[in-house]
Formats: C-alpha cells, structure tokens, sequence
C-alpha cells in the first residue's frame, strides 16, 4: 500500500531516471484521482495536503502510514501526500531517503489547499472503494496510533457518515470560530459541532458519492471545503459525529490579514446560508452532536490579551466606516453600538444580541448584495474586534469551563435571534435601514 | 395714399403667404419630425425602464458603489435615471434633426452642430459616470483597508483617493468632449503636480524622522522590535 508496493502499471507507474554524476534517484508514483486502480482496495486514505510545506506533509504522511499499519494492522490502508503539482513529486530523494521503501504516493490536487486536496482525496478514495477517508494536517502527531482509531472507528464502524476532529483549545484560540462561525453555523442547522473549520476530516465513502455528486463542491476554490462537506452533510441527513484529539500538536497557521480571514470565512459560511436557506429556515433550536473523546482544555491558560487595542479598531471603525455600515445594519442597532461606553477598555462589552444581530444583518447584506461583498465583509472588522474586547473582558477572569459555558450562553443567544434572521432573510426590504 | 397703403399691405401678404406656401411643407415637416422624436424618446424611456429592472441595474449599481444604497425615491433611482438620460438624448437628436429639416441656413447648420456634438458628449457622459463609479468604489477600499489597518486617516485618505479618480474623470470626459481644448489637461497636470509636489514637500520636511523610522521598519535584516501591546496581542489571540 505504500511507494514500497509494485505498481500493477498505468497510473501508478514507477519510473526511474539518471542524473550525470549522481546516483539514481527513484520518482514518486503519481496516482492520477480518477484512474487509481480499486485493485488497492484500501479501507482507509488518509491525504496529507503538502500546503504550506511539501517535506513536513511528507514525513508527516510517513508518519500516519506507520499510525494506520499500527491501529489497522490486518487491514489495507493508504496514506498519501495531495499536491496540485506533480513536477513536486518528481524529486523525492531531496524529501526523504531514496529507497526507504515507504514512501507515500503523490496524488494530484486541484491546489495545494484543503479545498482543493478535500475533492481530489474523496475521488480518490471512492475509486479505490475505500469505506473512509480523512484528509490530516501536516503536523506531528502522537506516536502511539489511538488517536488515529479514535478518529477513524466513528466512520469505520460507527456507521457515521463524517467525523470532525475537535482540539482542546485555549479561551483565546480559534476565537473567530467562537464568534461567529460555530453560534452561527449551530444556530442555522442546528448541530452543535464546535470546531466546523478545522481543514481536517474524515468522510464516508457514502457521503463521499454525495459530495463528489456535486460539480459545485469539486471545483470549488478558495477555502471552506471542509465546512462545505458539513452542510452537505447535514442536509443530505448524515450522520455527524466530531472526535476531540486533546491539544493541537502545532498552532494553527493564522492569517497575517484579520479582515481577510474574516471575508474568506464568512463568504463560505453565507454562502451555505444562501444555497440552503430552504432547509436552515425550518430548523429550531440545536442537538448535540456525537462526541468522542474527552475535551482536555489546557493545563495553564494563557494570560489575557489587552483589550485596548481592540477597543481602538472598534471605535475608528465606529468613527470612519459608520457610514458604510448603515446601509446594513437598521437604526436600532447603531444607536446599541453608540451607546457602548468605550473607556474604561477593560469594561467595553458588546450585548449577545447585538452581536447575533451583527451577524445576521451582515449576512443579509451579503445576500441582498448591499454592497461590493468583499467590501462588506472586510468593512465588519472592526465590529469583530470590538466583540473580541468584549468576549476577552468578560472571559479572562473565567475557568476554562467557564469560558465553554460563556461561549454556550452566546450560541443560545444566537438561537433565540433566529427569528429576526428568517424574518430579514425572507423580507430584507421590510427592515430596510 | 389709402390706395397706395392698401397695395402694400397686400404686396406684404402676398410675400408673406409665398413664403408661407413656401416654408409650410418644411415647418410641417419639422413638427412631424419633433413629434416622432417624442414618441421615440417615450418609447426608448419606457423600454430602457423594463429592461433595466429586468437586468436588476439598480441592484448592480448599489453593488458598484454608484449609489449608496439607502433607499431612494422611485425616480432617482439609476435606471429611472439612465433612462430619462436616454429620454433626453432623443428629443435633442429630434430637435437637432428637426432644425435639419426646417432647411434654413442659420438652423441647419445648428442642427448639424447638435448632431455631430451628441455622440461626443455622450461618450464624455459615459466616462464621467464610470469614473464616478471608480471613484465610490475605491474610496470604500481604501476606506476599509486603512480602518482595518488602523490608520487615523483613513477617511481624509479615502476622501483624497475618490476625488483624485473624480477630477481625473471629469478631465477625460471634458477632453473626450472638447470643452476647454488642451486648458483642461493642463490644469489636471498642474493640480496633480501640485499635490504631488505638496505632499513630498509635507513628507520631506514635516515628516522626515517618521517615514525614516518606517523605512527602517520595513529593512528586513533590522525588523524594528514590535510593541509589547502588538506583542502580547499576536501571541494570544488567534482568530483561526
């Protein structure tokens, strides 16, 4: 199952070349998606994406071949490196030492990035027949392979139809999904899934048909595959379960640009919102989803970050952008937002509601295309910075469960508001600003 | 005399109603000509409406920034706009066509001036409205990004940046319709210059230390060490 297997030919070739003056080098088999032959029959495909660095997401494919022949032992299983380049395989003697042996094959991608590497493994997965793939970070991960079945098992033999993996985080990690995209995403379908954007998942080779069924979700760049597989899901009636993993070995690589992340994440969640609103409308309230695994929040949680910054983005953006923000948001909620006190900056709080409202309106405008969208999101920046003081204020004093309960409080302020969402969606010309 | 007065007068009639006999036919003519330009010009009104509401060019202009986006009265809303622009158009183009047929000297070659002026100046319409387009949209840009890089400025910058587009379109247009010859381009090129001259002026004498400590920033063998508030705040907050 691995560089070290025969290839039976066609796509999976192995080749060799000669260099002058150097020693043979041994090329990676290129697996094309759509010609992998079934004769593999692997029960698991694990893809490793080889964005942002192609030797880290080899070893670290090295690594999850070893974990899955470990916890699989009597079974086939496949880990391979997804990469949009091929000429990137054809020298792996500067990756990893020639003739290991193990070597995991290269399969071409649309891009380097989870988006573009989600399609490419699911395709390449269901022509291989295999029940699940999941498709990992490149990071190190624990040596001992139960977290690989721990991951894997829900959909193996749990009958889940996809599995995302939680990490233990601290208060002030992932606070974007904290915000807005876990409240807003659980709120609109209903499944309390904490971690929705992690670029890591695991698929079912069911939901897997579902997902490659859908010419929009193949080719769709840039970012939010991921959660995009999770709204497929969700209304294709899957079963959903998430596995929590303990602490993320490596830090999540952060945007250097906040209004950036801030626009790509948003466009992938509203636009879930638009294709879907038939059925987010008529779901009330929330459900726990399956949880596996115990959420392990960090033994020493880091010292709160400064408030003052965040309050000064909040009140230039109140200053300079007030304008560009009513024509999304209605009068009411810009008399809430002059009305917050910005000094002290330790006290500055923004109300749930007029968070949940926020958000909401903005998703309307992005919908009713009030504006440039790119603009309109990148414009809500200072609005997020303000609820981060707020959220840091009201957090830092806060056992990590405390915190959980805090973040639960807002995503129930999130549902109770859903009425006004269904209402503005419906008729955004009524609310009109 | 009353003899005499009376051949006179109707020697004037006479003259008159020649004349009359004469340009009748072209005077019908030129109303007929006004009253086809009305109904063209109604006509052109009414569909540019319903193909312009069809086509959701209010909705696209909100989009690109031309309007703000408040709700506007039924007709000053874009394609109400557009379309009574298009309105306009036809009636001069009738007129113009109408002083064309009337056959005088003095109105025929003042039709033809409106004529042959028309295209150019709607073309010169065009240009400006584009420009105006730009202009929003880049303010709101600039606007954005500076606000979202935390630049105090921002709105004096965003300001600055619309109506260097605004004046740089007008000076097209009027260039494209040739009101002002070379004396508009000229006075662009000395008002840009101007600012540009004011602004190195500001830079080099105003702000020297400053624009060395952000040169100095940017080198990258000597990053300058950031703020212990930018320091604790990168480290702890991680928005992904």
């Amino acid at each position: 199952m691995t560089g070290a297997r025969p290839a039976p030919g066609g796509a999976c070739a192995r080749s060799e070349i000669r260099r002058p003056a150097r020693k043979p080098v041994t090329l990676w088999r290129v697996l094309e998606p759509s010609q992998a032959e079934s004769a593999l029959a692997p029960q698991v495909v694990v893809g490793v994406p080889a964005d942002p660095d192609l030797l880290g997401a080899s070893e670290a494919a090295v690594a999850v071949q070893a974990g899955l022949r470990q916890a699989y032992a009597d079974q086939r299983t496949l880990a391979v490196v997804l990469s949009s380049d091929p000429r990137g395989a054809t020298a792996p003697g500067d990756l990893l030492p020639s003739g290991a042996g193990n070597e995991p094959p290269v399969v071409l991608a649309a891009s380097n990035s989870p988006a573009g590497a989600l399609p490419a493994l699911v395709e390449l997965a269901n022509n291989l027949g295999a029940p699940a793939c999941a498709l990992l970070a490149p990071m190190p991960r624990p040596a001992e392979a139960g977290w690989l079945r721990a991951l894997l098992d829900p959909v193996l033999s749990g009958g889940f139809d996809l599995v995302a993996p939680a990490y233990a985080r601290g208060r002030f990690d992932g606070v974007l999904v904290t915000g807005i995209v876990y409240p807003l995403t659980r709120s609109l379908f209903g499944y309390r899934l904490r971690q929705p954007i992690g670029s890591e998942i695991v698929v079912s080779a069911r939901l897997g048909e579902v997902l490659l069924r859908d010419d929009a979700w193949r080719n769709a760049t840039p970012g939010g595959g991921d959660l995009w597989a999770i709204t497929l899901a969700i209304a294709g009636d899957g079963r959903i379960a998430q596995v929590y993993l303990g602490p993320r070995p490596r830090r999540r690589a952060q945007p250097s640009d906040v209004s950036s992340a801030l626009a790509q994440v948003l466009a992938t969640v509203f636009r879930e919102m638009e294709q879907l609103a038939h059925r987010w409308m008529r779901v009330r309230g929330s459900q726990p989803v399956a949880t596996f695994g115990e959420e392990r929040p960090p033994d020493e949680p880091a010292p709160p970050p400064e408030p003052g910054p965040l309050v000064s983005a909040f009140a230039l953006g109140w200053q300079d952008l007030r304008r560009l923000w009513s024509e999304v948001l209605p009068p009411q909620t810009l008399l809430a937002l002059q009305r917050i006190p910005r000094e002290p900056a330790e006290a500055f709080r923004m109300p749930d509601w007029l968070w949940a409202r926020i958000v909401y309106d903005f998703a309307v405008g992005w919908r009713v295309k009030a504006m440039d969208r790119e603009q309109l999101l990148r414009s809500l920046t200072p609005l997020y910075l303000g609820w981060v003081a707020g959220f840091v204020n009201e957090v830092a004093p806060l056992t990590p469960p405390e915190a959980e309960a805090r973040v639960e409080q807002l995503c129930a302020v999130f549902e109770a508001e859903k009425p006004y969402i269904i209402s503005r969606w419906r008729w955004p010309d009524r609310f009109s600003p | 005399m009353w003899t005499q007065v009376g051949r006179v007068l109707s020697e004037a009639f006479a003259r008159l109603s020649a004349v009359m006999v004469a340009d009748l036919p072209a005077l019908v003519a030129m109303l007929l000509v006004l009253a086809g330009a009305l109904a063209l010009a109604a006509l052109v009104r009414s569909l540019l409406r319903h193909l312009l509401a069809r086509v959701g060019f209010d909705r696209r202009a909100r989009e690109w920034g031309m309007t703000t986006g408040r709700s506007l009265a039924p007709h000053h809303e874009p394609s109400w706009l557009v379309a009574r622009g298009a309105f306009w158009f036809v009636v001069v183009a009738g007129v113009a066509v109408a002083l064309d047929v009337l056959g005088a000297s003095t109105t025929t070659a003042l039709g033809l001036t409106i004529l042959n002026f028309l295209p150019r100046l709607v073309v010169g319409i065009l240009i400006f409205l584009v420009g105006v387009g730009a202009a929003r949209f880049l303010e709101r840009n600039v606007l954005i990004g500076a606000v979202n890089r935390q630049i105090q400025q921002a709105r004096h910058l965003a300001l600055a940046v619309k109506w260097l587009v605004l004046v740089l379109a007008a000076a097209m247009a009027l260039e494209h319709v040739g009101v002002g010859g070379g004396l508009v381009t000229m006075a662009f090129g000395i008002v840009l210059g101007g600012i540009m001259l004011a602004l190195a002026l500001a830079v080099g004498l105003g702000a020297r230390d400053a624009v060395a400590r952000a040169l100095e920033r940017r080198l990258p063998q000597e990053p300058a060490p950031p703020s212990e508030g930018e320091v604790r705040e990168k480290q702890k907050i991680q928005h992904l």
